[in-house]
């Protein structure tokens, strides 16, 4: 399978999802539809609460939801066994963390070489690959620097290159640029979103703020667990202008 | 409870963890011999070598016991590979650097085999046997992270040392007469 075949990556049909909690049922999810074809970055915004995490755990597979249907590359994720959702996940889905989430006592290369390794690849090829991911996000001299001794903007750069170096169909951001300050933020989007397009996968971006949306194809608001609106990048520069730069509270998208 | 029944839950909740029934069975009857616990007659039918054990007040007593007694930490250095370290520092430095890479590699390999699971939060707050296989797991990774720390150490601390005995039996000075240290890139 791959990222450039016919119809979309990924495809969210009526999901829903409801927590049971002791205080009562709490739903985080309701009847959300849409999709992402090779190529395009969609955003997701939306204040915290409004059930972005849950969208993002489910189109991942690492919740299942009480309605509707997911699938990637075709393939629903309902019908896969826990080992053959994780090998599908590792094998066609890279993922982008807030907080990085990278092993700080291994060095650059080490991190990114893990889901090379863990998909059981000879070390030749885990090597080649692995300095050319590096090389992409413009680490090259910092392969043998500690998560530790590295940058926020330079973590979330390997975060990046061990998201695409399985060269998967489609990337999760969740909250890419929450812990960087917005210069850096911009430069990691740009990285993250261009290389994506280039090699057409498609990339669903999570994120609270709208500055984060800058290089998306299409934006969708949510709130309370619906998606309420969905913007063009024309209209967000509009409600960017409005709002002055905020985020979510404060734009004409949100409210 | 039978003895297959024992090792699957112990596989479905203790990550990387293989228990063959044979062997739960020795330890069910040994405990049966104790009297901790005691064993029933299997039902008729397919499954009728699985013997169904179930807990006596005495093993329940000794269970209790075992759950709230001080843990012994197991084997603090007996482990091969700083056994190995030692012996090749005194009589074989020149394996020193491969055999710590190789053992890097197998390392990586195995810590990338335990998955770094990206855990969905759970809302209501229970501890699911999702959660416990997801700490058990835990323990793992965290263990193949120490030992690559361990072995990143070493090679930190010997290649330096052992470059520089390379460059003097090799070649002891270069044209200018000045000792010839090659700079070497560190590899994987």
């Amino acid at each position: 399978m791959s990222a450039s075949g016919g119809g979309a990556v990924l495809e969210a049909s009526g999901l829903s999802k409801t927590y049971r909690s002791r205080a009562g049922d709490v739903c985080a999810l309701r009847d959300v539809s849409f999709s992402v074809e090779p190529g395009a970055v969609v955003a997701v915004v939306g204040p915290s609460g409004s059930g972005k995490t849950t969208l993002l755990n489910l189109v991942s597979g690492l919740d299942r939801p009480t309605g509707g249907e997911v699938k990637i590359l075709g393939q629903p994720l309902a019908e896969l066994d826990a080992e053959a959702a994780t090998h599908f996940r590792r094998r066609h889905i890279g993922f982008v963390f807030q907080f990085f989430n990278l092993i700080p006592t291994m060095s650059a290369a080490d991190n990114v070489a893990l889901p090379l390794l863990a998909e059981g690849l000879p070390w030749r090829e885990v090597d080649a690959r692995v300095a050319r991911a590096l090389d992409a996000v413009g680490l090259v001299g910092r392969e043998r620097r500690r998560a530790t001794e590295l940058s926020g903007g330079e973590m979330q750069r390997v975060a990046v290159a061990r998201a695409l170096v399985m060269e998967p169909a489609l990337v999760l951001a969740d909250e890419p640029t929450g812990n960087l300050d917005s210069v850096t933020g911009d430069t990691i989007l740009e990285l993250l979103c261009m290389a994506s397009r280039r090699a057409n996968r498609a990339v669903l971006l999570v994120t609270h703020s709208y500055m984060a949306t800058a290089y998306a194809d299409r934006i969708l608001v949510m709130r309370d667990g619906r998606i309420v609106e969905e913007l063009t990048p024309d209209e967000r520069s509009r409600a960017l202008h409005l709002a002055g730069g905020a985020g979510v509270g404060g734009s004409r998208g949100a409210r | 409870m039978h003895g297959y029944q024992v090792a699957s839950e112990l596989e479905r909740l203790i990550a990387g963890g293989r228990y063959n029934s044979a062997q739960i069975y020795q330890g069910l009857h040994t405990l049966a011999e104790r009297g901790l616990v005691v064993a029933a007659t299997p039902e008729p039918g397919p499954y009728r070598d699985r013997r169904p054990f179930s807990i006596t007040s005495a093993g329940r007593r000794e269970f209790d016991r075992w759950l709230s007694a001080p843990l012994v930490p197991s084997r603090p250095l007996r482990d091969d590979a700083v056994i190995k370290l030692v012996f090749l520092c005194r009589h074989d430095p020149s394996q020193l650097i491969r055999f710590l890479e190789r053992l890097r590699r197998q390392h990586l390999r195995r810590l990338a085999g335990t998955g770094s699971r990206a855990s969905a939060l759970r809302a209501g707050g229970t501890i699911d046997d999702a959660l416990v296989a997801d700490l058990s797991g835990a323990a793992l990774r965290f263990r193949e992270e120490a030992e690559l720390r361990w072995i990143d150490h070493c090679l930190l601390r010997l290649r330096p040392v052992i470059d520089e005995a390379a460059a003097e039996v090799e070649t002891p000075t270069d044209e200018r007469g000045r000792n010839a240290k090659p700079g070497r890139e560190p590899s994987r």
